[in-house]
């Protein structure tokens, strides 16, 4: 009996493995796609092979070579670092507030977080134009920095209210009974050990920020100061496209990201989920 | 007040130090936070209201208050209905694709009993919801242009010659575009419920097999159950996200063919970014803002009562 249970178990087993490979793969086989045709030869129609028959870097040096793709690489590069940033201290202090102190409005401005986590990008577009023509920020980077910093401040406070709580109140008492401040316990014990959540955190808001695309192309006028996303947009349009110099434009754009994700997708997990709403 | 002080306590010691008020330290910590969301959310929201009650004659530039005749005359405007019913059909369909097709996602991730592997194809399936949906629309419009389309290819290999361009035509377009659209993010809700699935105690799947449980059974009287509430609130946010979704729909149709992908977001932008009306834009953008909190209420609402 026994001996013909466990081989039929085995076989359902390696089946169910082989099925969830499979799905994983047809699920991202576009993307592949798209990372084999980044290097194909421009001078081979896509109509003669799903895959290209050889392959060449000459897409890549194409790009790399092209001071407004450069620019641009540079611009969002700029753009999702200082976002990063901006929230990264922001966040960190309000997911420490809201994880070390109880006070009156502690549950309101959660419900604050989570309506600006739903506020429509394009009403956001609209009154931040209007604010930044008011304001003679128009066509800079300062706009984009600062929506894209409060787009993802729920994220990174949520992220980062985990990290917080999960390291024990007694940590930091400790700390103080030493003498160190309130400042002085946090930088020196608790941010130390919550190096990996805050890496990651900043990681997806750079993430999220490289990505976006509709403030991108509402706030910027300049084509020297436009963003990647917005430089692709502009080119996908038109009519004769250099299709596989496009993609290795876009491929450039999403790879390394997609690096980094591998790394920290396990640490994000706690920031995006709607359970993040608690009192 | 100087008599309220207890006998005894001398007024040396007790008087400086109730001059300020003792402030919840909490506060100092949120308010970068709460100073961010007001200047960049809440102020020009009112701003937003504000302009919506406003009209403007182009050639002069002068604006007078209309009160709610920008809102009137807008609901009554057939475009804005089509792009009204077109919101509701592509985050409706967008949802129930990523709750469904994410929920069997999880329940065969769940199922995988080696974790390496299995934590290995959850990474990798994730992928498309880290790209840019920019780089989402360049693979879109080489799928659907002829002459680079895969898809073309193994159509005609099948020796079927029917032409794909389902993007052109005003029958099919928001539905591939919704197909886009679970198939970027589906891997994140599967995520989601895989988290909820996780934390089911084993036990009590052992214990519905031995009371005589199918699978089926077991899926319907343990599993959803269990991840019921995340469930439902996951799909009313996601409602929420998807009915203000713009990137793609605008690089790949820009609500085109004949106004068949106009969704409230495009139409919104529209106005604001092409047409520069101001006031409708912003009336249009406040609708959707109405309609995003007030689905959003209910889910809040909910979670308090638990």
């Amino acid at each position: 009996m026994r001996s013909q249970v466990v081989p039929r178990k085995l076989i359902l087993r390696s089946l169910a493995h082989i099925g969830i490979g499979a799905i994983t793969i047809l699920w991202v086989l576009p993307i592949l796609w798209m990372l084999m045709s980044a290097f194909r030869d421009p001078g081979e129609p896509f109509y003669t092979g799903i895959l290209p028959s050889h392959f060449t870097l000459v897409n890549f040096r194409k790009v790399l070579s092209n001071p407004i793709a450069v620019r641009s690489f540079r611009n969002s590069f700029v753009v999702a670092a200082s976002a990063a940033a901006v929230d990264l201290v922001i966040a960190s202090l309000a997911a420490y507030g809201f994880s070390r102190f109880r006070f009156p409005g502690h549950k309101g401005l959660q419900v604050m977080l989570l309506v600006v986590r739903l506020f429509p990008g394009v009403l956001l577009a609209i009154t931040l134009f209007q604010v930044a023509g008011f304001l003679n920020v128009y066509d800079t980077h300062i706009p984009l920095i600062l929506a894209n910093a409060l787009l993802n401040l729920p994220f990174a406070t949520w992220n980062l209210r985990t990290t917080f709580e999960m390291l024990p109140i007694e940590l930091e008492e400790a700390a103080w009974l030493d003498g160190a401040t309130r400042i002085g316990g946090i930088r020196r014990i608790l941010l130390p050990l919550m190096a990996p959540g805050l890496a990651a955190t900043g990681a997806f808001v750079f993430l999220l920020s490289w990505n976006e695309y509709l403030f991108a192309v509402s706030f910027i006028r300049s084509p020297e100061k436009q963003l990647i996303t917005a430089t692709i947009a502009a080119n996908i349009g038109q009519y004769n496209i250099d299709f596989t110099a496009l993609i290795a434009t876009a491929m450039l754009a999403s790879l390394p990201l997609l690096a980094v994700f591998l790394l920290i997708q396990r640490y994000i997990v706690s920031g995006l989920g709607v359970g993040a709403i608690r009192g | 007040m100087f008599g309220k002080i207890a006998p005894g306590a001398s007024a040396r010691e007790e008087l400086p130090k109730r001059r300020w008020p003792r402030i919840n330290p909490g506060y100092l910590f949120i308010a970068p936070a709460v100073l961010l969301m007001t200047l960049l959310a809440v102020y020009p929201t009112f701003r937003g209201v504000n302009l919506s009650l406003l009209r403007t004659i182009k050639r002069t530039r002068e604006t007078s208050y209309v009160g709610f005749a920008n809102y009137t005359a807008m609901l009554a405007d057939p475009i804005f209905r089509k792009a009204f019913k077109q919101t509701l059909l592509f985050s409706g369909f967008s949802s129930l694709g990523h709750i469904v097709l994410g929920f069997i996602l999880a329940l065969v991730m769940n199922a995988a009993l080696n974790r390496r592997f299995m934590s290995m194809c959850r990474a990798v399936i994730l992928l498309p919801w880290a790209l840019s949906p920019i780089v989402v629309a360049i693979i879109t419009q080489l799928w659907v242009y002829p002459l680079t389309s895969p898809i073309t290819r193994v159509l005609r290999a099948l020796g079927l010659s029917a032409e794909f361009a389902p993007l052109a035509r005003t029958g099919s377009a928001l539905w591939t575009l919704t197909a886009i659209n679970v198939w970027q993010f589906t891997p994140f809700y599967m995520l989601m419920i895989l988290a909820g699935l996780q934390t089911i105690d084993p036990g009590l799947y052992d214990a519905a097999k031995v009371d005589g449980a199918s699978l089926v059974q077991r899926i319907r009287y343990v599993t959803i159950p269990h991840v019921r509430e995340a469930l439902l609130t996951s799909a009313l946010f996601d409602l929420v996200t998807t009915a203000a979704y713009f990137d793609l729909i605008w690089v790949t149709t820009q609500g085109g063919p004949v106004r068949s992908t106009e969704v409230l977001a495009t139409y919104t932008y529209r106005l604001a970014f092409w047409n520069m009306d101001w006031n409708r834009a912003a009336t249009a953008g406040m609708i959707l803002l109405v309609l995003c909190i007030a689905t959003s209420a209910v889910v809040v609402v909910q979670m308090q009562r638990e």
